[in-house]
């Protein structure tokens, strides 16, 4: 499974609220959401645990998370905020 | 060999009209049995909601010899599940209460459950894949007890599917926990001051019957109240006038029988009843400024009183749980072998009430139901005397003879004499019917 | 060995009286023992570690002379069944630290670690713990106000603890 070495920004949607927020290259999608004072799930941050998988609606994962099997993965309808990223400009969340 | 097991006729065998085998009090296989039947099959009391206010919050307990957790649920209810990973069998929870957020992480390989128990993460979790895991015990997460009831903040579990329902189990008893709990000018009960843990060498049911015993105190209290009784005269003699709380605690233990006759005992069915119809040891305390005038401004003053008025001494839900309403205390009796047996006794707070009621609540549990109490000394040198005593061949049968009536099997639900027995019979034809109603074979009418 | 002579106790005296103490309960001399607390002394045993208010939080023991006395009396009663056959105990201390002198005010504070064994019949049980004694000076001899005993396993589920420790 490619990885990419280098952090692109992007642009994640929360379906619920219809917020928006942008995660800047420094940042994962869960430091972004505990920092805006939501209260995701969450444990190891290391994407081994599997605590913090959410269901994607739209946009394209970049997994980086050690506990999806292939087929999670190739279905790019969850992943693990704590590390994975976009691929796309912009994720929408099941949040 | 087994010789009670899948056995329902042996078993009902053990308990006569009058008086019981002694097997009900030292067989390890009796023992055993009761924790696969008889706690699986009664409602059994798991904990106070008070003790787990917000979500994540949680106790660690036991429902017979089987660990629970008891945890407030993300929705507000209160669930009981199994403390069990349905991995390797790791108890998920170890200290007593906590907060453990929005999921409880088992420590040893750390999969992670909702506080509903549903699983939630597994780490590795692709290494489960193609394997059938979806099908497996494991992927059901922690199991919940199904049956659970929260009570006016009271919760009890039931863990056999079978069974009766709540309100048919307890049915007219629950009217001793209305009224410790409508002793609260705002109908509330907090678990306040800590838990006191005294542990008893002998069986359980000795605790539980001696709960409604009224003929012991004034022999086997005689050393502790009745000394308490002559110091306190020799205090007045000397010019003390003031009574101490602590006098009016104990003293009382010292009633003539004619006071503990007189006091009465209700029978309900399936085994709860109490002692103090009509009065009791707690009749004659005195009244705390402020704490009658919130009442009224409660309940209005014919209702205030009616609630005060009751002063039901000991009131048992069987199978192991012994409450006092007017001093707020519940003693939980806590099976851990046929001859071993954790009482922990609870107290509560009457929210709304002045903080000298919880004063005098943990007064009384400390100077009667502490292992540093002179009471409790008297009472466990009993129970430890007679697990021994037991242990003799000559006479195989424990009596509970006193003020039989033939015709009381009939009566459901029955006021007598306070120096009966009947509640200690009525606990054993309990103890038949719940003990034998999920055996193979047995018949369900019990 | 009380500071009868002289007004001010010197440590000396004072981890003294807290050994002669100990001793008084191992010889079960338990009236004598209750003769060290002043009128309005206490001895207290708090239930939880730490704890600070005797009140609104259970104790294992928070009795006063009154009750004090009852229990010792109980203790040589002829149907105190529970004590037949008797209990012994056996009190072993750690030298005394004294954490509070005001000679002004004759008040002293001192602590004391103990192993003590309490046994009866063919049970045997050994408790550790702190032991602090609040001690006044009386009419210029040394009385104990508060002793308060706190256990290395206060919440643990306890059998029967019936002397003093």
């Amino acid at each position: 499974m490619p990885t990419t070495p280098e952090n692109t920004v992007f642009d994640i949607v929360l379906k619920s609220s219809g917020a928006s927020f942008t995660i800047p290259a420094t940042k994962s999608i869960l430091d972004v959401l505990i920092e805006a004072g939501l209260d995701p799930m969450y444990d190891c941050m290391r994407g081994e645990c599997g605590i913090c998988r959410v269901t994607v609606l739209e946009g394209e994962v970049d997994h980086r998370d050690v506990i999806l099997s292939n087929a999670e993965r190739a279905s790019n309808k969850v992943m693990q905020i704590c590390v994975s990223r976009a691929l796309t400009p912009r994720l929408v969340l099941d949040l | 060999m087994s010789r009670y097991r899948d056995n329902p006729e042996a078993i009902r065998n053990l308990v006569r009209e009058t008086q019981v085998h002694r097997d009900v009090y030292v067989d390890p296989e009796i023992f055993a049995l009761e924790m696969e039947h008889l706690f699986a099959n009664t409602w059994v009391h798991v904990g106070h909601a008070s003790q787990v206010p917000n979500p994540g919050d949680y106790i660690t307990t036991t429902v017979g010899a089987e660990p629970v957790i008891m945890v407030r649920h993300a929705d507000g209810t209160v669930k009981v599940l199994y403390n069990r990973c349905p991995h390797k069998g790791t108890k998920i929870a170890i200290d007593g209460c906590g907060n453990t957020g929005k999921f409880f992480r088992c420590p040893y390989h750390a999969w992670s459950f909702r506080t509903d128990g549903s699983l939630l993460a597994i780490p590795l979790k692709k290494g489960y894949e193609n394997t059938g895991f979806e099908d497996s015990e494991a992927a059901r997460g922690l199991t919940p007890v199904r049956h659970v009831v929260n009570y006016r903040d009271f919760v009890f579990a039931r863990l056999n599917d079978g069974g009766p329902t709540f309100e048919d189990y307890f049915g007219e008893s629950l009217s001793s926990l209305d009224n410790m709990i409508d002793r609260s000018p705002v109908g509330k009960l907090e678990v306040a001051g800590g838990v006191l843990r005294y542990m008893h060498c002998c069986n359980w049911k000795m605790l539980v019957e001696n709960q409604t015993d009224t003929c012991h105190p004034m022999v086997a209290h005689e050393s502790s109240a009745g000394t308490a009784v002559a110091i306190w005269k020799q205090a007045e003699a000397a010019g003390i006038t003031q009574k101490p709380m602590a006098v009016e605690i104990i003293a009382p233990f010292m009633s003539p029988y004619e006071a503990f006759e007189n006091m009465g005992i209700r029978v309900w069915d399936n085994g709860h009843g109490h002692t103090g119809v009509h009065h009791s040891i707690h009749s004659n305390y005195s009244a705390i400024p402020g704490y009658f005038e919130a009442m009224t401004g409660a309940y209005g003053e014919e209702r205030a009183k009616a609630i005060l008025d009751e002063a039901r001494h000991n009131t048992v839900y069987f199978p192991n749980v012994m409450i006092k309403g007017p001093i707020q205390l519940m003693r939980i009796f806590r099976p851990l072998a046929a001859d071993r047996t954790l009482v922990e006794s609870y107290t509560y707070r009457l929210v709304g009430a002045p903080d000298v009621l919880l004063e005098r609540t943990l007064m009384y549990n400390r100077l009667i139901n502490a292992p540093t109490s002179i009471v409790g000394h008297d009472d466990l040198e009993m129970y430890e005397r007679a697990q021994e005593g037991l242990m003799a061949r000559g006479n195989d049968w424990v009596n509970i003879q006193r003020l039989y009536d033939p015709h009381e099997a009939d009566q459901p639900t029955a006021v007598s004499n306070g120096t009966t027995e009947w509640q200690m019979r009525n606990q054993f034809r309990a103890w038949a019917k719940y003990m034998t109603m999920s055996m193979e074979g047995a018949d369900h009418a019990g | 060995m009380q500071a009868e002579a002289r007004d001010v106790p010197s440590d000396q005296d004072l981890l003294a009286f807290v050994a002669a103490e100990a001793r008084l309960l191992d010889e079960l001399r338990f009236e004598d023992w209750l003769a060290l607390f002043t009128e309005d002394g206490r001895y207290w045993m708090p239930l939880e570690w730490g704890q600070t208010d005797p009140r609104l939080h259970a104790s294992l023991m928070d009795e006063d002379r009154l009750l004090l006395q009852i229990r010792v009396e109980r203790l040589k009663g002829n149907r105190t069944f529970s004590q037949k056959p008797k209990s012994r105990c056996h009190h072993l201390l750690q030298a005394s630290t004294v954490d509070v002198r005001d000679d002004a005010n004759g008040l002293y504070q001192l602590y004391t670690p103990f192993h003590y064994v309490e046994t009866r019949l063919d049970e045997q049980s050994l408790y550790a713990g702190w032991a602090r004694h609040t001690l006044v000076l009386v009419e210029g001899v040394l009385k104990i106000r508060l002793k308060r005993v706190d256990l290395v396993n206060c919440d643990a589920a306890f059998g029967n603890i019936q002397l003093f420790m």
